[in-house]
């Protein structure tokens, strides 16, 4: 049977549904029995959730934003008067 | 437009962002720039080592972005176009600085070990965390100013995979291809760092 430590290291790969048929049966039957890994799972979910909102509040409250999309949108504006070509140092398709 | 949205669905959404920009629309532009600028800053400035050059870095993707946004063929998600372009060039930068490019998988692990007895049993229960809910914790911020803080100074490794797979949700093959690591080195540092916000969380929820 899986101890408490093994399954913590497991964690992630339990919420991310990235392990075996049989390795996921055994967790679940310890969780079943172990009221400190049930915590400890559910603390990791709600971890994770807070982690991708946490770029959502970051993205949204970011007051320099406005004036760097200035700058950027003036530079491109400037390039692309001068030049009107693509940027050859940046050809980076996409795989 | 509620300004959490920012980031939903964006997958649904590349498709409209790449017409709009074709069409020279600010508001697109802005909305992926709200949506990627700050993960951008944090992954190159994990990959430099250097917080103001990440910034820099992030500001000449931007503009390439611009000008080869036509060339994205819509092969890979346009996230992931946006962070190889950036990869590519804060490891250009990092080898004129005749530094190397590698990032340190070898970040320590944190003290998940102190948690559990001679048995692997836990010592302590941990707590409910009843109280946490994304929304409570958007309403006070200061949970989130915790996270944020944390993420900042998590090692650049875990930092940079924490930000690529946990909040831009980039597909795993991605990921190592953009940092230049093993899937099995991703799933370790990405493991260790949602574990250290958890701590840093638990320390402050209980």
């Amino acid at each position: 049977m899986l101890s408490c430590r093994e399954l913590s290291d497991q964690a992630d790969g339990f919420l991310d549904k990235e392990m075996s048929f049989a390795k996921r049966m055994q967790v679940r039957l310890h969780l079943m029995m172990c009221s400190g890994c049930n915590r400890f799972v559910n603390q990791m979910r709600v971890t994770r959730s807070l982690i991708s909102t946490e770029a959502r509040v970051e993205a949204a409250h970011n007051s320099a934003d406005d004036a760097n999309i200035d700058s950027i949108l003036a530079e491109f504006d400037a390039l692309k008067q001068s030049s009107g070509q693509n940027d050859p140092a940046a050809q980076t398709k996409d795989k | 437009m509620n300004e959490i949205s920012l980031m939903s669905d964006h997958t649904e959404n590349d498709a409209e962002i790449l017409r709009a920009l074709a069409n020279g629309e600010r508001s697109a532009f802005e909305a992926l720039y709200r949506r990627h600028n700050t993960s951008m800053v944090r992954v190159a400035s994990a990959i430099l080592r250097n917080h103001a050059s990440g910034e820099e870095v992030a500001h000449e993707t931007w503009i390439a972005v611009l000008r080869n946004i036509n060339g994205f063929e819509g092969r890979s998600s346009l996230a992931g176009w946006i962070f190889t372009i950036l990869s590519n060039r804060a490891k250009t930068r990092v080898k004129r600085d005749g530094r190397t490019v590698a990032l340190d998988i070898s970040d320590q692990e944190n003290n998940a070990d102190e948690a559990f007895d001679a048995r692997g049993s836990w010592k302590n229960l941990p707590d409910l965390w009843d109280e946490i809910t994304p929304e409570r914790v958007i309403a006070g911020r200061q949970i989130m100013e915790h996270v944020a803080q944390t993420i900042e100074d998590l090692p650049p490794a875990q930092r940079a995979v924490l930000v690529l797979r946990g909040q831009q949700e980039l597909e795993a093959q991605e990921v190592c291809e953009i940092l230049d690591i093993t899937e099995g080195n991703m799933r370790i540092l990405l493991h260790r760092a949602r574990r250290s916000v958890r701590n840093a969380i638990d320390a402050v929820a209980g």
